[in-house]
């Protein structure tokens, strides 16, 4: 019974994290998913969000400007991926990895120190929940109707002009540029708005837990991968509106599985390993099961 | 409609290994021109086709489309005047995106982009219509990702595509080599049909000699980076694979083929 209890025990807690890292889910999927470009960078730009963030409202910004900035530093660092690919013609996970690197050092230079940490600053749930604001119901709340605004927002554009244009540079770069589309420009514009929800997740996170550390992004692209593997799974692939919806469905059930593991008994320093697997378990079923490539690159 | 003057490319220049593809290759189309290219391997025929599309950069010679220079345009800005069906269906059309988005994309083709919704009501009549020209059932699947189509359907679809808003050029890159001898003549069947009804300026290269006997009002041998051989009107259509073959001294004419 102690274990149901744990377990119980942690929901609430557990499904605030999920709301948060959806976005950095969706982040992952749009570059995996809709532009085949591999792409690691969230690694650097969900830190660099929180970074931002922490290091503004620590310095009196309003929270939700602090929030804003955090996102276009995120939507920069893709840019910056997107920018060494193209320019370079390296591969997309070597382009991710050398920003991610650049952006530990510019993390620190922009907080002045490795954390900082914001208990004493008002965050963009204190703003907007006053004297409630420790209670976790309001803030899954205030999270999920921004996470189904922006699933929403992202369902419109990806079907519009533009929009069908970034994904068609994913399924085929010839075929887009046959039909007058600019690959570079496209691919510019999708890792740009992924870096953004990355570093949002970041920000989010950075106010939620009153903390932002340089560290905070270790994990989050194989977590992230994971949520998105396991609402493919779910949901399928189908259709774009599937497709958008497996990331935030993947991350609320796969960080449920990650919290019945801790109930269990397992150590957190256990779960990189257990990811790893889990991960790695999915795409040798989906590759040996012939459901077709798990990892297209370009 | 089409200019192209003095093309030079060589690929590895300054490296042992420097092979000229194109050597001082000129080739005029006027509005209605349909020109087929054959020759070996490494001939050059596909990279005549590349340099034209934009796809790959000439060293000299420049290029006109529709009286425009566009000797340094790249691809996708060449795209509002070309139109091209590539050999490998998979990649001249978008598998992870739908059948009627695939024809959306086509039609906007070279236009600006902008937050619009990409695919409308009235754009959906229209291709049905167009689809159900094509005699394969496409038009009650236009829902369906592209990737559930069989190669055949692909490169009808792309050809559809090709010819969706009327191109100044179409650029036909052996695209009915990697289908069997039966679907290739069905989209060549409906290649000539979409040419002859809007009086499509075109250039095909093709492995095909049947084809390139049967079809288009000039014939193009290239050798060795260079045209070796031009046969137009009459004397084209008195063409034989047998007449080619001595004309060129070939042992075979797998020569021409190949």
């Amino acid at each position: 019974m102690t274990i149901v209890n744990a377990y119980l025990n942690l929901v609430p807690v557990t499904l605030m994290q999920s709301v948060i890292y959806a976005f950095a889910a969706l982040g992952i999927m749009i570059p995996f998913r809709l532009l085949s470009f591999p792409d690691l960078t969230v690694e650097g730009s969900f830190p660099f969000g929180g970074c931002v963030a922490a290091a503004l409202i620590a310095s009196g910004v309003n929270p939700f400007a602090a929030t804003m900035f955090a996102i276009l530093a995120g939507v920069f660092a893709g840019l910056a991926t997107a920018t060494i690919h193209l320019a370079l013609r390296l591969n997309t996970l070597l382009c991710g990895i050398l920003v991610l690197t650049m952006l530990f050092s510019i993390n620190i230079r922009t907080m002045g120190r490795p954390n900082i940490p914001l208990f004493n600053y008002s965050s963009l749930f204190d703003a907007l929940l006053g004297a409630d604001s420790n209670a976790l119901g309001p803030r899954i709340a205030i999270v999920l109707a921004l996470l189904a605004a922006v699933a929403l927002a992202l369902f419109w554009f990806f079907k519009t002009e533009i929009g069908m244009a970034i994904r068609a540079v994913g399924a085929s770069p010839t075929m887009a540029r046959a039909q007058g589309i600019s690959v570079a420009r496209y691919t510019l514009l999708g890792l740009g708005i992924a870096g953004g929800l990355c570093a949002g997740a970041g920000a989010l996170l950075a106010q939620h837990q009153a903390f932002a550390d340089v560290g905070m992004g270790f994990g989050v692209l194989v977590n992230g991968l994971a949520s998105v593997i396991v609402g493919e799974q779910l949901l399928g692939r189908g259709t774009l509106g599937r497709q958008l919806l497996a990331p935030i469905v993947g991350a609320v059930v796969y960080y449920q599985i990650v919290s019945l593991a801790l109930a269990l008994g397992m150590q957190p320093f256990d779960l990189k390993l257990l990811t790893g697997l889990f991960v790695l378990a999915m795409l040798a079923v989906s590759r040996f099961a012939g459901r077709g490539a798990v990892l297209t690159d370009r | 409609m089409l200019s192209a003057r003095s093309l030079r490319k060589a690929f590895h220049a300054g490296t042992p290994n420097e092979r000229v593809a194109l050597n001082d290759v000129s080739l005029t189309l006027e509005p209605g021109d349909f020109a087929v290219v054959i020759g070996g391997n490494g001939a050059g025929k596909s990279t005549l086709l590349n340099a034209i599309a934009g796809e790959v950069p000439v060293d000299t010679g420049d290029i006109e489309i529709d009286a425009k220079d566009v000797t340094r345009e790249p691809t996708w800005r060449r795209a509002s005047s070309v139109s091209r069906v590539f050999q490998d269906p998979l990649i001249g059309t978008a598998g992870a995106m739908t059948i009627e988005e695939n024809l959306a994309l086509a039609e906007r083709r070279g236009k600006r982009n902008g937050l619009r919704l990409g695919l409308m009501a009235a754009a959906r009549a229209r291709y049905h219509e167009r689809l159900a020209t094509l005699g394969l059932g496409l038009e009650s699947r236009m829902s369906q990702k592209v990737e559930l189509l069989s190669g055949g359907q692909r490169q009808s679809l792309a050809l559809l595509m090709a010819v969706l808003t009327t191109p100044k050029l179409l650029l036909l890159d052996e695209h009915t080599a990697a289908l069997d001898p039966r679907t290739a003549d069905k989209v060549m069947q409906a290649t000539i049909a979409a040419v002859e009804r809007d009086k499509l300026t075109t250039l095909m290269v093709t492995h095909n000699m049947e084809h390139a006997l049967r079809y288009g009002n000039r014939l193009i041998m290239m050798m060795e980076g260079r045209i070796a051989f031009v046969a137009s009107g009459a004397e084209k259509a008195a063409l034989t694979v047998e007449s080619l073959v001595k004309r060129f001294h070939l042992t075979s004419d797998r020569m021409l083929l190949a």
